[in-house]
C-alpha cells in the first residue's frame, strides 16, 4: 500500500486517468444511490391481524390472542412476543434479530398459524410488511358537500386505493374514515311478533334468495351454451320482495315485516382535519394511509404515488372529487436535504477558505480541496457497491475536515520540502516528502477507521442509524486516503514550482513564536507542566463529566404527534366533540398550518384502539424562523399541552412525533421517553401496583406526561345466559347469540354485488329496540318448541365491569407506565425512577418489572459501547505499538491525547448544555483516531530528525515547532470544518449537533493541551531514557545494553 | 490579518451558542388547575377554561310511547234481514264459544222461567216438592254452565256482557303489553291505531279491560281494545300497530349526564361552585333524552349535564 505513492508518481497520467475514471463511476453512483431522510430503523417485524367481531376484549384473549400466540411459540429468532387485544380485535407483534430474513420469517409464521384453533369466522392475516417508518403518505379525498360520505367512502375502497396499490414500492393502503354503505333490513319486532317469525328465519331467506349459480351447458345444434342462474340481489326492491314464509298461499314478503334502506355500518373512526393553507376545515372525510414497502425507497415511492394520484384526478374520479396530499414524507426529506447541504456547503467553504489562509498558496489549496469530492465520490461509488443506501444523517455527519487532513498533512509536508529544498530537483523534493509521511498518513487513517468500529457493531434502533454513517465515512476516508497518497503528489508535480514557499504570513509567525515560548516555557517547568496536564486534565474531566445520558436527541419531523386518551367508555359520538375542539384550539396556534385527528380506529385493525382514543397530526409552519413569536419547537409543544390540559382536564395527552413514536413503540412496546413494564398474571393485581408506580413516577423531577398505557376498564352489557331457565323454554345459547348478532349487533346476513362492489346486507332491529339494557331484555327470543320468550326471561342483562385493552409481552399480561422526560437526561430519570420503585413497591410472587422505552434503547447501547469501546482502545493502542516498533513510551505519549480528546468531548457537551446520548457517544469514538493523528504526526517527525541531535529539549521544540503548522492545520479544518454541522438547527440536524459538538470540544483541547502534552511528554520519556540530554537512539540503546 | 476576519467570526458564533440545548424552558409555574380525591370521588376546580354546565334535577314529566302490536278480533255488524246484531269474530272457535254462552244464556231463561213456573205449580199444589227442587237444579246446572260459558268468552279476552247485546260499529282489537307496563295502563286509557291497509291514516281505540291472566311465557298482558267502526273499515285478523302515549313522572336526568364506571351508573352533583363529586345512581324508565333516577338523587341538586367524561377522567382515571 504504502509503495502505492512511487507508483502514482511513476504513472502519473495513468493516476490521472483512475482518478478522474473513479469520480465519474462515484458520480454515476450518486445518481443510482437511494436517498432517504433517515434509515429504516425499524426492527423486522411480522404482525398478525385477527378480528372477531362483537366479541370483548377477555373472550378475544381468551380465544384468539392466546391460541396466535401458543401457536407462534416455536417460531425461531423472535426478540419479543407482544399482543394488544382490545374488542373485536387481537394483534400479535413478533419482533425478529436483525440477522433473520423477514419474507422467511413472513412464511414460517404464515405456517404456524395454521396451527392455532380459533372460533369459526376469525381469520388472522398478516400484517402489511411495511416499517415501522412505512406511513409515508397521507391523502385525504375532498367532493363538494353533497357528495354523502358512503359515497366518498366508496371511492376510496373502489377507485383510488386500487389505483394507488399499483404505484411501486406500495405494499398498502389504509383507510381511515368515511362510512361503509350496507343495505339494511330495519325489521320491525312488533311485526315479527304479530306474524311469528323468528329473526333467523328472516336471515335464511335473504340468504337462500340471493345467489347465482351456474348450470354447466347444453349443446343446441351445433352450439355450445353455458347455462347460468341468475338470483342474486341487485337492488332494495329485490330485498324488499323476498319471500319470508307463505300462509294458506299468501307470500309474507320482507317488506311486510321490515323496511329496507341503504344505511351504513357504524364507523370505528372518525376522520377530521383542518388546513390552514387551503382554508379547508373538515369534521368527518376520508383519509388514505400510504404504506412503504419494506427495503423499498421512500422518495421513490412517493412520487409514484403522486403519479396515480395525477392520473385520479386528472381522469379517474368525478368532477368536483379530488385527492389531496396532506402528509408527504418527501417534505422532511427535502427539509433535511436542505439543511444537509446547507451543512455541507458551508462545511466545504469555510474548509476551502481556511486552508487557502493557512497554506498560503492557492494552488496547494485546490490540490488539498480537491480531496473533498474525490473522497465524497470515492464513499457514493462504495456505498453504491456495498448496497449502503444514503440517508441524509450520515451525509451531514461527513467532517470535510477530517477528509481532508491526510492530505494536508501530504501537501503541507511538500510544500515545506520545496520551500527547504531550493535547486534540487522538484519530482525528487515531492517524491521524498510524500514517501516521509506516507506511514503516519497511513497509520492515521488505520487509526481512525478502527476507532470508527465500535459503531458497526451498535444494534438494532442505533446501528441502523449510525452504521451507515460510519460506512460513509469509513469510505470517504479510504477514499481520502488514496487520494492523498496518489492524487496529492501527483498534482503536486503538475501545479506546485520551485518558486512555491511555506506562508511566513503574520499569523503563522505569531502563533509558532507563541507556541515555540509555550512549549519552552512548559519543558522548563516540566514538573508543573506534566501536573497540569495530568491532574488539571483529570480535574475538568470530572467537572465536565456529563450528568446524565438520554438515548438520541430529539429528532425534529417538522411536526407533532399527539396521542389523546379520554377516559374508557366514551362514546365515539361523544368523544368526537372533542377530536374537533382540538382541532380548533391547535388550528388557532399561527405554528400551525395544519392539523388532523383520527379518532378511534382504522378499518383494517392494525390500530387496536377503541372510540377513546385520538391521535392528532399537527404540521407546524416551516421554517421555524417564520414564526412571529420567537420560541423553539420544544417550547411551542409545552405550551400547546399545556393549554390543551387546561382545556380538557381529565384527559391524557402525550406529544411525540410520528417516526420515533410508532418505531420506539414497536421496538420496546411503548412510544415514551422511559416506561416501566409490569407482567403478571392477574390484570386487576396489575393494575394495582400500575397506580402505585404511577403515582411515584410523578414524583420524579422532570415527569412529563405520565400516564397508565392500558385504560380503565369500561362498562359491559354482559347478556349471561340462565342455562335452566333457557332449558325450559326450549332456548339455547345459539339462539340467544344470533339475537344479540343481528337484531342488537347488525351482522352481515349476505351481500349484494353493484357491479363490482360488495355491500353487506344486514338484519337490525330499529334503534329504540335495541339502545338499552332494558330494550334488549323484551327482545323475543324463538324456543325450539316455537316458545317466545323475552331475552331477560332466559339470561341475565347487566352492566358489567370489562377490560379495555390486554396487553401481553411473551406470554404474560403486561402494564404499562409510561413518562415522558422534560428537562432532564433520560438515564437519570430512569435511574431515580428505578430505586424509588425498588424502594416503595412491593411485588407480589410472580410478578416483575422493568424499564424500557427510549431508555431500553439507551442501555441497550451503552452496554455495547462498554464493550467495545475498550477493545478498540486496546486495537488503536496495538496499532502504535506497529507503528513505533513496539515503543511502549511513545505509544504512550501519542495515546495520552485520547483522555484529553474525551475530556474536550465533555467540555463541548457542557458549554452547549447536552446531554450524553448515543449521537454523542458516536462523535466521541470518531474522535478516538482523529486524536492520535497530531501526535502520530509528531512523534514520528521527532524519530526522523532526533539523530544526530545533542540536545533533546531542543530538538522536541524545533521539531515542535516545525510540525505545528501541519498539525494545526489538521485540527482547525477539521474543527472548522464540522463547525456548520455543530451549529445548525434546522430540521435533519438534531443526531449530528451532539456528534459534531463532541468532535470540535474534543479537537480543541487536543489543539490546545495535546499541542504541549505530546512533545512534554515525549521529552519526558527519552529524559528519563537518556542519561546525558541527548535523544535515545537506537545506537544509544545498544550501547547502554552492552554496557 | 484576512486570517483573523475568519476566524474571530467563528469564535464569536461559538461562543454565542453556548447552553442553549436542553435549558429546562423557563414557564412560569402555575398553579394546580384542580383537586381531586379519588377516595371521596370529588374534583375541585381553581383554573379551568372548560365550563362545566349544571341542571337541577326534579320531578319531570316526559311523554313516553309504548307500542305494542295488535290484532282485530271481533267485529259487531248488523244486517238488514236480522234483527240481532252479529258479531264476527277472528276465529271460528270464538264464535263457537260465543254462541255456547248465548245458548246457555237461553237454556238458563227457560229453566229460570220452568223454575218459576214449578213453583207457583208447588204453591197452588199441582206441582211435588221433587218438581221444584228439580226445576231448581235445572237452573244452578244451567247457571254454571253460563259462568263457564263466560269464563271462557273471559279468557278470550272479551267481556261476555258487551256481547250480550252488542253495538253495531264496534270494533275490538287484543293487544300484548309487557307486564312491567301494568301500572301505567288503565281503562279508559286511549291510544293511536295505524293499521298496514290504510297507511298514513291514525285512528284512536280505547283500552276497554286488561285481562285478568299474565303470560307465563311472554310475560305479557292482553289488553282489549275497543274502537268505533260504524263505517265498518275494519276486518277481524286486520293487524295494527297500537301506540300509547302517556306521561312518565318521575326525577329525570338528562341523557348526558349519566356515564358508567364498573357496572354502576354515576352522575356528578355540584357541591360547591367548582367542586363535583360523582355519585352512584340506578336508573329505571329510558324516556328518550331523559332517564328516570331511580334511587341515589334527591329533587334540588344540581348536576354536570356535559363533558362529565372528562369529570370521570379525573376521579376515576383514564
Amino acid at each position: 500500500m504504502l509503495g502505492i505513492t512511487d507508483y502514482a508518481l511513476n504513472q502519473r497520467f495513468t493516476t490521472v486517468l483512475g482518478a478522474l475514471a473513479l469520480a465519474a463511476a462515484g458520480y454515476w453512483a450518486w445518481t443510482q444511490l437511494d436517498i432517504e431522510a433517515y434509515p429504516d430503523i425499524s426492527d423486522n417485524e411480522v404482525a398478525v391481524i385477527a378480528q372477531a367481531p362483537g366479541l370483548p376484549a377477555e373472550e378475544v384473549e381468551m380465544q384468539v390472542t392466546l391460541p396466535i400466540e401458543r401457536a407462534l411459540n416455536t417460531v425461531p429468532g423472535v426478540l419479543a412476543k407482544r399482543s394488544r387485544t382490545i374488542f373485536g380485535l387481537s394483534v400479535v407483534r413478533l419482533t425478529f434479530t436483525d440477522e433473520t430474513n423477514l419474507f422467511w420469517a413472513r412464511q414460517i409464521v404464515n405456517e404456524k398459524l395454521a396451527d392455532a384453533e380459533l372460533p369459526a369466522g376469525v381469520v388472522p392475516a398478516l400484517g402489511p410488511m411495511t416499517p415501522s417508518i412505512g406511513e409515508i403518505f397521507r391523502y385525504v379525498i375532498e367532493a363538494p358537500d353533497t357528495l354523502p360520505l358512503t359515497k366518498l367512502r366508496e371511492l376510496q375502497d373502489y377507485v383510488v386505493i386500487p389505483k394507488i396499490l399499483q404505484a411501486q414500492g406500495v405494499v398498502d393502503v389504509a383507510n381511515f374514515g368515511g362510512l361503509v354503505k350496507q343495505f339494511q333490513i330495519i325489521v320491525d319486532p312488533v311485526k315479527l311478533e304479530k306474524y311469528e317469525l323468528s329473526l333467523k328465519g328472516l336471515a335464511d331467506a335473504v340468504a337462500d334468495n340471493n345467489r347465482n349459480t351456474g348450470g354447466n351447458f347444453i349443446n343446441v345444434g351445433a352450439s355450445q351454451i353455458n347455462i347460468r342462474g341468475v338470483g342474486r340481489i341487485t337492488n332494495v326492491n329485490e330485498i324488499e320482495n323476498i319471500v319470508i314464509d307463505n300462509r294458506d298461499g299468501i307470500p309474507l314478503l320482507i317488506k311486510d315485516v321490515a323496511t329496507v334502506e341503504i344505511g351504513f355500518l357504524p364507523p370505528t373512526g372518525i376522520l377530521g382535519y383542518v388546513d390552514k393553507t387551503r382554508g379547508v376545515a373538515v369534521n368527518r372525510g376520508v383519509e388514505g394511509i400510504v404504506l412503504l414497502r419494506k427495503f423499498d425507497n421512500p422518495s421513490r415511492t412517493v412520487e409514484n404515488v403522486y403519479q396515480k394520484i395525477d392520473e385520479l384526478n386528472k381522469r379517474i374520479l368525478p368532477k368536483g372529487v379530488k385527492v389531496v396530499p396532506f402528509y408527504d414524507r418527501t417534505e422532511l426529506v427535502d427539509l433535511t436535504l436542505k439543511t444537509v447541504t446547507t451543512t455541507l456547503l458551508e462545511g466545504m467553504t469555510v474548509v476551502m477558505v481556511v486552508l487557502t489562509l493557512l497554506l498560503g498558496s492557492w494552488r496547494a489549496a485546490l490540490i488539498s480541496a480537491m480531496a473533498i469530492p474525490f473522497a465524497l465520490l470515492f464513499a457514493f461509488l462504495a456505498m453504491y457497491i456495498a448496497g449502503i443506501p444514503a440517508n441524509l444523517l450520515s451525509l451531514g455527519a461527513i467532517d470535510f475536515g477530517i477528509i481532508v487532513d491526510a492530505t494536508i498533512v501530504m501537501v503541507e509536508a511538500i510544500v515545506r520540502a520545496i520551500h527547504h529544498g531550493k535547486g534540487e530537483n522538484l519530482s525528487s523534493l515531492i517524491r521524498s516528502a510524500g514517501t516521509g509521511v506516507r506511514k503516519q498518513i497511513f497509520f492515521s487513517i488505520v487509526i481512525i477507521v478502527l476507532a470508527l468500529l465500535p459503531i458497526l457493531t451498535l444494534e438494532r434502533v442505533e446501528g441502523r442509524l449510525f452504521a451507515p454513517m460510519a460506512w460513509t465515512l469509513v469510505f470517504a476516508i479510504v477514499g481520502s486516503l488514496i487520494y492523498s497518497l496518489t492524487m496529492a503528489p501527483v498534482l503536486s508535480t503538475y501545479l506546485l514550482g520551485a518558486n512555491t514557499r511555506e506562508s511566513h504570513h503574520m499569523f503563522w509567525r505569531l502563533t509558532e513564536a507563541g507556541y515555540a515560548w509555550t512549549l519552552k516555557t512548559a519543558l522548563r517547568v516540566w514538573p508543573l507542566s506534566t501536573l497540569l496536564l495530568t491532574g488539571g486534565v483529570g480535574v475538568l474531566g470530572y467537572v465536565f463529566l456529563p450528568k446524565g445520558a438520554e438515548f438520541l436527541p430529539e429528532l425534529d419531523e417538522g411536526c407533532v404527534w399527539v396521542r389523546v386518551f379520554l377516559p374508557s367508555g366514551i362514546s365515539l359520538a361523544e368523544a368526537e366533540k372533542y377530536s374537533e375542539l382540538l382541532r380548533k384550539e391547535t388550528a388557532r396556534f399561527d405554528e400551525v398550518r395544519a392539523v388532523m385527528t383520527q379518532l378511534g380506529r382504522n378499518d383494517d385493525g392494525t390500530d387496536p384502539f377503541g372510540p377513546n382514543r385520538i391521535e392528532m397530526l399537527v404540521q407546524l409552519v416551516q421554517p421555524y424562523s417564520r414564526w412571529t413569536v420567537k420560541r423553539t419547537k420544544a417550547e411551542w409543544v409545552l405550551v400547546l399541552k399545556e393549554h390543551m390540559q387546561r382545556l380538557l382536564p381529565g384527559v391524557a395527552f402525550t406529544l411525540s412525533q410520528p417516526i420515533i413514536d410508532t418505531t420506539t413503540e414497536n421496538a420496546t412496546g411503548a412510544s415514551s421517553d422511559v416506561a416501566v413494564f409490569i407482567n403478571g398474571g392477574d390484570i386487576g393485581e396489575l393494575r394495582r401496583l400500575a397506580e402505585e408506580i404511577l403515582e411515584i413516577a410523578r414524583s420524579v423531577r422532570g415527569a412529563s406526561e405520565t400516564a397508565i398505557e392500558q385504560e380503565q376498564p369500561q362498562t359491559q352489557l354482559a347478556v349471561r345466559v340462565r342455562r335452566e331457565a333457557a332449558a325450559r323454554y326450549g332456548v339455547n345459547v345459539a339462539d340467544v347469540c344470533n339475537v344479540l348478532e343481528t337484531a342488537v349487533g347488525g351482522f352481515a346476513v349476505s351481500e349484494l354485488y353493484e357491479n363490482e362492489r360488495k355491500f353487506e346486507i344486514v338484519l337490525r332491529f330499529p334503534p329504540e329496540y335495541r339502545g338499552t339494557p332494558e330494550s334488549i331484555g323484551k327482545i323475543i327470543v324463538l324456543g325450539q318448541n316455537g316458545m317466545r320468550v323475552p331475552l331477560a326471561r332466559v339470561a341475565d342483562v347487566q352492566l358489567e365491569p370489562g377490560q379495555t385493552i390486554i396487553f401481553h409481552e411473551n406470554g404474560n399480561r403486561q402494564m404499562i407506565v409510561k413518562s415522558n422526560i422534560r428537562g432532564r437526561d433520560q438515564s437519570g430519570f430512569a435511574e431515580e425512577l428505578d430505586r424509588a420503585i425498588a424502594q416503595n413497591v412491593v411485588l407480589p410472587e410472580g410478578y416483575e418489572y422493568y424499564l424500557g422505552g427510549q431508555f431500553e434503547n439507551l442501555r441497550r447501547a451503552q452496554r455495547r459501547l462498554f464493550i467495545v469501546v475498550p477493545a478498540t482502545l486496546l486495537l488503536i493502542f496495538a496499532t502504535l505499538m506497529i507503528f513505533f516498533n513496539n515503543n511502549l513510551k511513545y505509544s504512550l505519549v501519542v495515546f495520552y491525547n485520547i483522555p484529553i480528546a474525551v475530556v474536550g468531548g465533555f467540555f463541548g457537551l457542557w458549554v452547549r448544555n447536552m446531554n450524553f446520548s448515543i449521537s454523542a457517544g458516536v462523535g466521541m469514538v470518531s474522535l478516538l483516531g482523529l486524536s492520535v493523528m497530531a501526535g502520530v504526526l509528531l512523534l514520528a517527525y521527532f524519530n526522523q530528525i532526533k539523530t544526530g541531535k545533542d540536545d533533546l529539549r531542543s530538538m522536541v521544540v524545533e521539531g515542535a515547532v516545525v510540525q505545528f503548522r501541519p498539525r494545526f492545520m489538521v485540527m482547525s479544518i477539521a474543527i472548522i470544518g464540522l463547525l456548520p454541522a455543530a451549529l445548525n438547527t434546522g430540521v435533519g440536524s438534531d443526531v449530528q449537533r451532539p456528534l459534531a459538538t463532541v468532535i470540535v470540544g474534543g479537537l480543541c483541547f487536543v489543539l490546545v493541551f495535546g499541542m504541549i502534552a505530546n512533545p512534554l511528554f515525549y521529552y519526558l520519556a527519552e529524559k528519563r531514557g537518556s542519561k546525558n540530554g541527548s535523544p535515545t537512539t537506537s545506537k544509544t540503546i545498544a550501547a547502554e545494553n552492552e554496557a | 490579518m484576512k486570517a483573523w476576519k475568519v476566524c474571530l467570526p467563528i469564535l464569536a458564533v461559538s461562543a454565542a451558542c453556548g447552553r442553549e440545548e436542553n435549558a429546562a424552558v423557563a414557564l412560569t409555574p402555575r398553579p394546580a388547575a384542580y383537586n381531586v380525591d379519588k377516595v371521596q370521588k370529588t374534583v375541585e376546580f381553581h383554573d379551568t377554561i372548560t365550563t362545566f354546565v349544571v341542571e337541577t334535577v326534579a320531578q319531570k314529566d316526559v311523554p313516553l310511547t309504548l307500542k305494542a302490536p295488535a290484532y282485530v278480533a271481533a267485529r259487531v255488524q248488523g244486517y238488514n234481514n236480522i234483527a240481532r246484531p252479529i258479531v264476527v269474530f277472528d276465529e271460528a272457535e270464538k264464535s263457537n264459544v260465543l254462541n255456547h254462552y248465548l245458548q246457555k244464556l237461553s237454556l238458563l231463561k227457560l229453566a229460570e222461567a220452568n223454575a218459576e213456573r214449578v213453583k207457583d205449580l208447588y204453591e197452588h199444589g199441582a206441582a211435588t216438592g221433587r218438581d221444584l227442587i228439580e226445576a231448581a237444579a235445572e237452573v244452578t246446572q244451567i247457571q254454571s254452565d253460563v259462568a263457564s260459558a263466560e269464563m271462557e268468552l273471559i279468557e278470550k279476552n272479551f267481556n261476555p256482557a258487551d256481547l250480550k247485546a252488542p253495538k253495531v260499529g264496534t270494533t275490538w282489537l287484543l293487544c300484548d303489553l309487557p307486564e312491567s307496563e301494568l301500572n301505567t295502563l288503565h281503562k279508559g286509557m286511549t291510544c293511536r291505531l295505524e293499521f298496514p291497509g290504510y297507511p298514513g291514516e291514525t285512528f284512536t281505540g280505547t283500552i276497554d279491560a286488561p285481562a285478568a291472566v299474565l303470560n307465563v311465557q311472554t310475560r305479557k298482558v292482553r289488553v282489549r281494545i275497543v274502537v268505533d267502526d260504524a263505517a265498518h273499515r275494519f276486518r277481524p285478523g286486520m293487524y295494527a300497530t297500537a301506540s300509547f302515549d302517556f306521561g312518565h313522572t318521575g326525577l329525570m336526568v338528562p341523557r348526558g349526564a349519566l356515564f358508567t364506571a364498573g357496572s354502576k351508573y354515576y352522575v356528578f352533583v355540584q357541591s360547591e361552585k367548582n367542586r363535583f363529586h360523582a355519585r352512584e345512581i340506578t336508573v329505571s324508565t329510558d324516556a328518550g333524552n331523559y332517564i328516570e333516577v331511580h334511587a341515589g338523587l334527591k329533587e334540588g341538586e344540581n348536576i354536570v349535564v356535559n363533558h362529565v367524561y372528562l369529570l370521570k377522567g379525573l376521579v376515576f382515571g383514564i
